[in-house]
């Protein structure tokens, strides 16, 4: 005979179900991808380089490139190399085909943002001579303005 | 007495499986969580603005100017303008190793920046100029005293000739 009146205790297991917990962990994976943010570096430091010290904590812009070392100048955005001597004196010439150069650039990138922005990267010993002799070119050229580089103390 | 041999009918309810109901809700959550943009809806109210005549302004600008020159060993930096009642203020720095962070050529500069703007709250933009064997370091440093609590963003470069 069967007996209704007392009941067997039975001990449930607790099966894992892996599927949803899968399903969620895909997702967070999904949404973690997504919100990661990839940016190039802005700015490069070049080798042999060494940039100023300052307290600033802002980012640098991606914006073309004028780098300064002890022997040369570089004019990134339009691939040229002068040496330093050249920005000794103020006495660049005003018929350089620099200024060409740097005119097909703005007309090539008038609709770039940053465009008009140059990166100034310098050997912390360059001398506020050559410095200002440089700088004085590119606003000549139309530049509007210059984003000078140090090393910072980051965010 | 208990019939075994028919078993009787039992309704199965449907029994919702709460799991995948309970992850698409979660999903769509964190979709609206992500997609949400908060936007401060402000309202500003314009006055009509008054008329006035124009005239030719009579001040001289300020043209508030920092010099930055090397005496010896010692950098002196002088915070000086034009106007009306044109002065300066002047520090002097020890220039130490000039091709580190100068912390006293900031404070200088950040100090003289303070006193400027004390005496001239109106103006925006400072020109700098430094004598010519003053370095880029050097320069790094009054800018960053000049920008201490953003006290001054505009800064023109001035030539090496009007410091030296």
């Amino acid at each position: 005979m069967l007996d209704f009146e007392g009941e067997k205790k039975r001990s449930k297991v607790l099966i894992l179900q892996l599927a949803p917990m899968i399903d969620v962990f895909v997702l967070i994976i999904v949404f973690l991808i997504k919100g990661t943010i990839m940016e190039e570096t802005a700015v490069t430091k070049p080798e042999g380089l060494n940039l100023a010290q300052s307290v600033s904590r802002e980012q640098s812009e991606n914006s073309p490139q004028v780098i300064i070392s002890n022997d040369k100048v570089e004019f990134k955005l339009v691939d040229q190399v002068r040496p330093i001597a050249e920005f000794k004196e103020d006495d660049f010439n005003p018929r350089d085909p620099i200024f060409k150069a740097f005119k097909k650039f703005q007309e090539e990138n008038k609709n770039l943002e940053n465009a008009n922005h140059i990166n100034v990267i310098s050997d912390r010993s360059t001398s506020y001579k050559v410095l200002y002799n440089v700088v004085k070119i590119l606003r000549l050229s139309g530049f509007q303005s210059m984003l000078f580089v140090a090393e910072g103390e980051g965010q | 007495m208990f019939d075994l041999d028919n078993t009787t009918e039992r309704r199965h309810a449907p029994e919702p499986d709460l799991v995948p109901i309970l992850d698409g809700l979660t999903s769509v959550i964190f979709f609206l969580l992500l997609s949400i943009t908060f936007i401060g809806i402000t309202k500003i109210t314009v006055p009509p603005s008054t008329v006035s005549t124009a005239s030719v302004s009579k001040d001289i600008p300020i043209s508030g100017r920092i010099v930055a020159q090397l005496r010896g060993q010692t950098i002196l930096v002088k915070m000086e303008w034009i106007g009306r009642h044109p002065g300066s203020f002047e520090e002097s720095v020890p220039r130490g190793d000039a091709l580190e962070k100068n912390e006293k050529l900031i404070d200088a500069s950040a100090k003289l920046a303070e006193q400027f703007k004390a005496k001239f709250p109106d103006e925006k933009t400072i020109q700098i100029a430094l004598s010519s064997n003053l370095n880029y370091q050097e320069l790094i440093s009054i800018m960053d005293g000049l920008r201490k609590d953003d006290r001054y963003e505009d800064l023109v470069l001035s030539s090496y000739t009007e410091a030296d």
